[in-house]
């Protein structure tokens, strides 16, 4: 198994994404192609929302939230 | 006739009547005896005719048989005979490639010895590039395997974002998955894996 078919089962959950210097949090919406689909919303630590596609070459981990 | 002359009875005449009639008598059965006899023997050779008459047709049968044959196996002999001939020409040519080929072994010995060198040689940076092709082809494999020999302990894995810590529960072939205390499951790429303790 690798990394995009280990997060498939987690679709719809919240998620917090971390990269080299920037960081979001929303509900993961999809990952295909290398490409990690995040539903942002803002919060105190990020004031962006909406849809980003992120390289997962530029993930540093994702965090599944519990709840 | 001297029993005719012999016989001095008084009954001189009849003597003289019988005596050479039962003579001839006697001489007449000697004689048809001795023609039966004669015939018998003669059917007996005539037999011995036939049977010496057809062993020698066959016999004569044979010899003509053999004397096919004797031809016959000269004329292979004959064969055998240039085979022979041929065949020894062959073998003193082989002869000379088999001394040609004593006088070469000792180089080609040689040469099998640095041959032999230049395999080992060989097998040794062959080993080394098929190393290097599983590096390049799975850049995560020593992380792998180490951090395969964790799973069920806690673990730190250092980022650039900053530390995970938590239970390995997972080892992917591109990712670890981590339980932290809270129940938050993080996925972590092996790329992104600065360190782990």
């Amino acid at each position: 198994m690798n990394f995009a078919q280990a997060l498939v089962p987690h679709f719809g959950r919240r998620i917090e994404v971390f990269m080299d210097n920037r960081f979001l949090q929303g509900t993961l919406h999809g990952i295909t192609d290398g490409i990690l689909s995040i539903l942002a919303d803002s919060s105190v630590y990020s004031e962006e929302s909406g849809l980003f596609s992120i390289p997962v070459a530029n993930l540093e981990f994702v965090r599944i939230l519990v709840g | 006739m001297m029993d005719i002359q012999s016989c001095s009875s008084p009954k001189k005449r009849s003597c003289r009547r019988r005596r050479p009639k039962r003579r001839l008598v006697r001489k007449h059965r000697s004689l048809k005896k001795r023609v039966r006899i004669l015939s018998h023997r003669q059917r007996e050779l005539n037999s011995a005719i036939h049977t010496v008459e057809s062993q020698n047709a066959s016999l004569t049968s044979q010899v003509g048989s053999l004397a096919t044959q004797v031809a016959s196996l000269t004329s292979q002999s004959n064969s055998l005979a240039g085979q022979t001939g041929t065949l020894g020409s062959q073998l003193a040519s082989v002869r000379t490639e088999v001394g040609a080929i004593g006088a070469n072994l000792g180089a080609f010995a040689a040469q099998t010895v640095q041959l032999q060198r230049e395999f080992v040689s060989l097998s040794a940076e062959f080993s080394q590039v098929q190393s290097r092709v599983e590096s390049l082809a799975d850049p995560f494999v020593a992380t792998r395997t180490m951090l395969e020999g964790r799973v069920g302990t806690v673990v730190t894995i250092e980022t650039t974002a900053g530390p995970v810590a938590g239970t390995l529960i997972a080892v992917g072939i591109d990712f670890v998955e981590i339980l932290e205390p809270s129940g938050a499951l993080v996925f972590i790429p092996l790329g992104s894996v600065d360190a782990f303790a």
